[in-house]
């Protein structure tokens, strides 16, 4: 498979938001604004491609019995590595993301790669299969932050889009989260199914 | 026992794993703790910044040298038999006097929960010129948008305020006497002139933080004296005395 | 919340900040084991379980070993291991003396472990600040939230199997769709 479109499976094809439908607390809590989003996402991102390398790097090492734990103590040894970056030198981001840094370890993209994927594949491919699947994390985010910050906030990204009053509150709002993501999804496989029909 | 081998080999896998990561950890940890610290000091330094009047500088305390205990003249009576502890930011003048102080106070009764305040007070002389010069809200769950405190608040200066108590609601908390103040939330419609105005469609909210205010401001009139004493000047504080006295 | 009673910290963790429509927890098992009420009731008691008797470990974890070695920031390590390795313990336990009770519930331990809500609410009980006693409370109020959201959620998807849907939300779009409508009737609670 060529880097590229290992990159690109994850974008869109099977993407973890949209397809796999994994990592939905993370998407739903941190999506009220772009900028959360993207701080998410790339967070997610590097422990995705770090315990990828790490757990491809290690895998004719790591026992079969007991693999799980190990590589939940990687996953976790990154985040607690992002959380502390994050809280020394981006403090507003990472009090805005909360709780849900020391989340990104129960993710199950990240674990679930790394038991499907980077426990038995080399280093170079896991590294690019942790990339395709962290920008698609970002991109599904990034997504629906985006209908959600434009709708209910009237920003994109913190800057005005909509005039005032134009905005409609729910969407800030945990129903709204949920909603925006289903009819999100729906259009999702309304398009998944529209390609496949149409070759 | 092939069975036995491969088992002890596996779990002193996961504690080699463990182990290494731990270390990598602390030595991550040691690394990024004097920019945790630094951000955080920057964070309370800009809020209290926000609640006291420019000319009083913001000075923290030293946090390694402040030890764990809380001073007498902060200690707080949570009610049944519990005791928590004020936290107090002083501002002071460049001649060292206490300027102002800025007093974290949080209320429960928010429509989502809680609501933390700042709260900077001026004129320290007296309870008769003590002010309440601009508060602001630290944390909270309301909701957004509509009645939101923080549009009603904060972000925009004082400067930008103008003077209607109905359209900005940090006006009712900027710049008053307390002896002019009654601290009762009253919609627009009702409320005199020393009563605060709330947000439209945020009564509970508006009524949570004005009692958070109030609770400061009542402690901060009756310690007033205890409280100058303990935060002194910047003299006093650097030479490290504390009194004491209740 | 550390200055709240206890009354009221088991209200609020159940109805105004429920766990999964308001804090967002435990989403994934929310969408995956809510197929008919007799599993949903399941998980909800196995996550009961399981979420106390974490809480009930790691809560004197934090405060007894890694405050005073002023390592908190191996927290996130320690309290996942802790988790995974209670479910395993459990699971093993089960097996060998409730033969019964795990044939019911065995097959969900393992998803338990990656449900956020069970780490969530971990950290959250240090974070908040509370006692051992409000922890616990906060914790079993927070799993019989989880428990009324599924329960109330496999319901209706009982129902909506037997409808008409729009071909491209069958599944997570609807599923989805209508835990936001349930999520604006809990919002109803904000008021207590």
């Amino acid at each position: 498979m060529s880097g590229i479109s290992e990159i690109t499976r994850g974008l869109w094809k099977e993407n973890p938001v949209f397809r796999l439908l994994l990592g939905m607390c993370p998407t739903l809590a941190t999506t009220t604004s772009c900028n959360f989003a993207v701080g998410m996402g790339l967070s997610a991102l590097f422990v995705l491609v770090a315990s990828n390398v790490a757990v491809a790097a290690l895998r004719n090492v790591i026992p079969g019995k007991t693999r799980l734990p190990c590589f939940i103590v990687l996953i976790a040894t990154f985040v607690t590595i992002v959380d502390l970056v994050l809280n020394a030198y981006v403090h507003n981001i990472h009090k805005a993301l909360g709780i849900f840094i020391p989340l990104i370890v129960v993710n199950c993209i990240i674990l679930g790669r790394a038991e499907a994927f980077a426990s038995k594949r080399p280093v170079w491919d896991s590294f690019l299969d942790g990339l395709g699947m962290g920008l698609g994390f970002t991109f599904g985010l990034v997504c629906l932050a985006t209908v959600r910050e434009v709708l209910g906030n009237g920003t994109w990204f913190g800057f005005p889009v909509t005039p005032e009053g134009y905005q409609i509150l729910v969407f800030v709002l945990p129903p709204g989260a949920f909603i925006s993501l289903g009819f999100l999804i729906g259009a999702m496989n309304g398009i998944e199914n529209w390609r496949k029909a149409h070759g | 026992m092939s069975g036995r081998g491969s088992d002890v080999k596996a779990v002193l896998a996961v504690v080699v794993i463990g182990a290494v990561s731990a270390a990598g950890l602390a030595f991550v940890q040691r690394q990024t703790e004097g920019a945790i610290k630094a951000a955080r000091r920057a964070e309370t330094a800009e809020a209290v910044g926000r609640v006291v009047p420019a000319e009083c500088k913001v000075r923290l305390p030293d946090e390694d040298a402040a030890g764990e205990s809380c001073p007498a003249f902060l200690k707080k009576d949570l009610g049944n038999g519990k005791s928590g502890c004020w936290e107090v930011f002083p501002a002071y003048r460049d001649d060292g006097t206490l300027c102002a102080i800025a007093v974290k106070t949080s209320s429960d009764k928010g429509y989502s929960g809680r609501i933390e305040v700042l709260a900077g007070f001026i004129g320290l002389q007296s309870p008769e010129t003590l002010e309440l010069s601009r508060i602001y809200v630290l944390a909270h769950s309301e909701t957004p948008g509509l009645g939101s405190l923080a549009t009603y608040l904060q972000e925009a200066p004082p400067s930008e305020w103008g003077s209607d108590r109905r359209k900005v609601f940090g006006l009712n908390f900027f710049r008053r006497k307390l002896s002019d103040m009654s601290f009762v939330v009253k919609k627009a419609s009702e409320a005199g002139e020393e009563d605060v105005v709330a947000i439209t469609a945020a009564t509970i909210s508006s009524r949570a933080v004005s009692v958070a205010v109030q609770v400061a401001a009542e402690w901060v009139k009756e310690n007033l004296d205890s409280i100058r004493t303990g935060l002194g000047s910047t003299q006093e504080v650097a030479a490290g005395k504390q009194e004491v006295q209740p | 919340m550390a200055e709240m009673s206890i009354v009221s910290i088991l209200v609020a963790s159940i109805l105004t900040l429920n766990v999964v429509f308001a804090r967002f927890l435990g989403i994934c098992p929310y969408l995956g084991v809510s197929k008919n009420i007799s599993t949903a009731f399941g998980m909800s008691s196995a996550v009961l379980f399981v979420m106390t008797l974490c809480t009930a470990i790691t809560y004197p974890v934090h405060h007894l070993v890694l405050v005073p070695l002023k390592m908190e920031y191996l927290r996130t390590i320690s309290f996942i291991l802790v988790i995974a390795a209670l479910v395993q313990l459990v699971e093993i336990v089960m097996k060998k003396t409730t033969r019964g009770l795990y044939n019911a519930l065995g097959i969900f331990l393992p998803l338990i472990t990656t449900n956020c809500a069970i780490l969530g609410i971990a950290i959250l009980n240090i974070t908040e600040g509370l006692g051992y006693l409000q922890a616990l409370v906060f914790t079993a109020g927070s799993a019989i939230g989880f428990g009324v959201a599924l329960c109330i959620f496999a319901g209706i998807r009982e129902q909506l199997a037997v409808r008409r849907i729009p071909k491209v939300l069958e599944g997570a779009p609807i599923g989805l769709i209508t835990a936001g409508i349930l999520a604006l009737a809990f919002m109803g609670f904000a008021g207590l």
